[in-house]
């Protein structure tokens, strides 16, 4: 053989060996992938029998268990995933749909519970109903600007329809509010908002989770603060109480000790933002 | 569709590796002379002018200031019939006892103003310097020592975009020197198959032996070396010698000239088809002028195709940006169930990181210093968006035998 072929074929053999390292990894890599999703549905399904067991435990507990539905969690989570699944496998497949359902499903129950303990405990959820289509250019934002806020007020309940899945459970949510086939379509508080919402619409139509969201962090900065003091070093997060927020002055009871207590007020500057004692 | 996909991929990758290693081979029988044994021999240098009063004096400049002994070089200046003011311009360097200036009716073509200079060559060596281009000093002298190797019948030098003004001359610049790679590649395979118009210097027996140049599609340079590749002339690559060009300024000159490159090539092949596949003439034959073709048309759609595979997240993320702002940012916490690769999007990175290699390879050839320059992704932007145009337009032309314009 001379040098001419064997140089042939060395080149051929090594570009055979790329596409098969090439090959042979990404196979890896998706079947891996594929585990991941069949997870999925394995955890979906669990859930959905867990849901109903908590939807009849749930409306005997008490409202401080309030929020904390296993459930909850995990949506968001499972949302992602499910977004990715359907990005790599395409809308039209059949286990991507299959999934779509299951998590659709999902989210009407969590609903459900969340609407009867709101009833039964006259707290306000905050909850957002978002329909959506996945060929839609302005869904895929309203996606990435909902997914942002949602980051920011963990406390709200984002649920996620595709209106396209041809499954009844949708339309007949759907068809509760009546609306017409644009989207992006939310629904806050029985209003219908058809079109792109950006950020600063959204802060506006939950101004009011908002402002209890921050006040909750006010509060929770401010016993930051007490315990960070040299004064009340032996102090947990557990021994001191928030009583009150009139304007600036912030009040605490700190448990020490004795039984009586001791009141403490602090003042938060919002101008610079920064806390001191009274 | 997707396996002729991946049957293209394979093939590019073959010749694309076939080249690297290629490059590395030490070509045999090439012996290194010192200065002092260095042969002048008698060497004229054609200078066709057609309306080059802009550039023509840079070019002579050049030739002037090149380090060769003043009774060994001539210097002819052929105005192919300019229209403009280059006659009287040259005329200030007649006085130059290597100046020879000649002046004929334009007949539309480039080599037969080449052909009516060839007459009046008397020395050894011949050569030809397009008037938009200038030589370094010492390329003359470095082709010496190929030409003292008496099977070389032709040495052609590095090409070197000077002074990239424009982006299209930037995108050029890149292009060029990973030209220089593939360069060194056949010119060790022994598969040049160009003898370009800046600065490729023949032995007159070329033109003696083969006949003068000849219609050839408007790309006569090709032709002359594809005749000399068929009568197995040697044609060396002298990689130090450099000479300058500026390359066209704007879009519409660019796709002029591609065409014509492009269809030239096509047609020149076509014409000499009896050298395809053919054992004798080795790698040139079996491999360079087939893929030559061939990689004109998958260029078509690979780069493209994988800009856009590269491209996509990089869009995603831009959109995301746009409506939530740059505080979203990057998630570095990667989660890998959401990273998703395909085959596709692996060759494009590998295809990416070869340029990069290539481009590496080709400015270290010419003692580039700055080897990775933003003018890498200007070309990666020309070959995604401008070159599908020139080749479709060029292949159309091919196809239907219709003539490409000269200018």
């Amino acid at each position: 053989m001379n040098n001419e072929k064997k140089k042939y074929i060395t080149v051929f053999l090594i570009t055979l060996g790329i596409f098969i390292v090439v090959f042979v990894l990404v196979s890896s890599f998706n079947k891996q992938k594929i585990a991941n999703i069949d997870d999925l549905q394995r955890k979906i399904t669990a859930d959905l029998i867990a849901t109903e067991t908590q939807f009849e435990l749930l409306k005997t507990a008490p409202c401080s268990a309030l929020g904390n539905t296993i459930l909850s969690k995990e949506l968001g989570e499972f949302g992602r995933k499910l977004d990715f699944a359907q990005d790599a496998q395409g809308a039209d497949d059949p286990d991507v749909i299959q999934l779509k359902k299951y998590y659709s499903l999902l989210q009407v129950k969590d609903y459900l519970l969340m609407q009867e303990l709101a009833e039964k405990c006259e707290s306000d959820i905050e909850s957002l109903l978002y329909f959506y289509t996945p060929d839609c250019d302005d869904c895929r934002k309203q996606g990435y600007v909902l997914t942002e806020f949602k980051e920011t007020y963990p406390e709200l309940r984002i649920y996620s329809f595709d209106s396209s899945l041809d499954f009844s459970v949708i339309d007949t949510f759907a068809s509760l509010y009546n609306f017409k086939n644009i989207y992006p379509t939310l629904i806050v508080r029985e209003d219908i908002h058809q079109g792109f919402l950006d950020r600063k619409k959204l802060d506006e139509l939950f101004s009011k989770m908002i402002s209890e969201h921050q006040r909750k962090e006010r509060v929770d900065k401010g016993i930051e603060f007490i315990l960070d003091a040299s004064d009340y070093s032996e102090l947990t997060e557990l021994d001191i109480q928030f009583v009150s927020e009139k304007r600036e002055v912030l009040s605490y009871l700190l448990l020490i000790a004795d039984d009586e207590g001791e009141m403490i007020e602090v003042i938060f500057d919002s101008k610079i933002g920064e806390y001191k004692f009274k | 569709m997707e396996y002729f996909l991946y049957i293209f991929l394979f093939i590019t990758l073959y010749f694309q590796i076939f080249l690297l290693i290629s490059f590395f081979e030490k070509q045999p029988g090439l012996e290194k002379q010192n200065e002092k044994g260095i042969v002048y021999l008698g060497t004229t240098i054609i200078v066709p002018c057609f309306n080059e009063e802009k550039t023509v004096s840079r070019t002579i400049d050049s030739l002037l200031a090149l380090d060769y002994p003043k009774d060994k070089l001539t210097i002819i200046i052929i105005d192919d019939g300019s229209t403009d003011h280059t006659w009287d311009i040259i005329q200030k360097f007649k006085d130059d006892s290597r100046i020879q200036l000649l002046q004929k009716k334009n007949e539309g073509s480039k080599f037969s103003a080449l052909n009516y200079s060839l007459a009046y060559v008397t020395t050894e060596l011949v050569g030809v310097l397009d008037a938009d281009s200038w030589v370094a000093p010492d390329a003359l002298k470095r082709y010496m020592e190929f030409f003292a190797d008496d099977e070389v019948m032709a040495t052609i030098p590095s090409m070197v975009i000077a002074e990239p003004d424009s982006f299209l001359r930037k995108a050029q610049k890149a292009e060029y020197d990973i030209g220089l790679f593939a360069r060194k590649s056949f010119s060790n395979l022994n598969a040049i198959y160009i003898t370009p118009g800046p600065f490729s210097v023949f032995r007159k027996y070329v033109f003696d032996t083969l006949g003068p140049y000849r219609e050839a599609h408007h790309t006569e340079d090709a032709e002359i070396a594809l005749r000399m590749q068929k009568n197995k002339y040697k044609i060396a690559y002298s990689e130090k010698s450099i000479v300058y060009t500026v390359g066209p300024k704007t879009l519409t000159p660019l796709i002029k000239q591609r065409v014509r490159w492009i269809y030239g090539f096509i047609r020149n092949i076509f014409d000499y088809k009896g050298m395809l596949f053919k054992k004798e003439y080795k790698s040139l034959g079996m491999l360079v002028l087939p893929l030559g073709i061939f990689r004109i048309f998958i260029t078509v759609f690979l780069f493209p195709l994988s800009m856009l595979l590269l491209a996509m997240p990089v869009f995603k993320w831009l959109e995301k940006i746009s409506v939530v702002g740059f505080n979203a940012g990057i998630d570095w916490n990667i989660d890998w169930f959401f990273v998703n690769i395909t085959q596709l999007q692996i060759f494009s990175v590998i295809g990416v990181v070869f340029t990069f290699v290539t481009l590496w390879i080709g400015r270290g050839l010419v003692n580039d210093r700055k080897k990775f320059t933003i003018d890498i992704f200007y070309m990666l932007f020309m070959y995604t968006f401008i070159a599908p145009i020139w080749l479709i337009r060029s292949s159309y032309n091919a196809l239907f035998a219709k003539k490409s314009s000269w200018r």
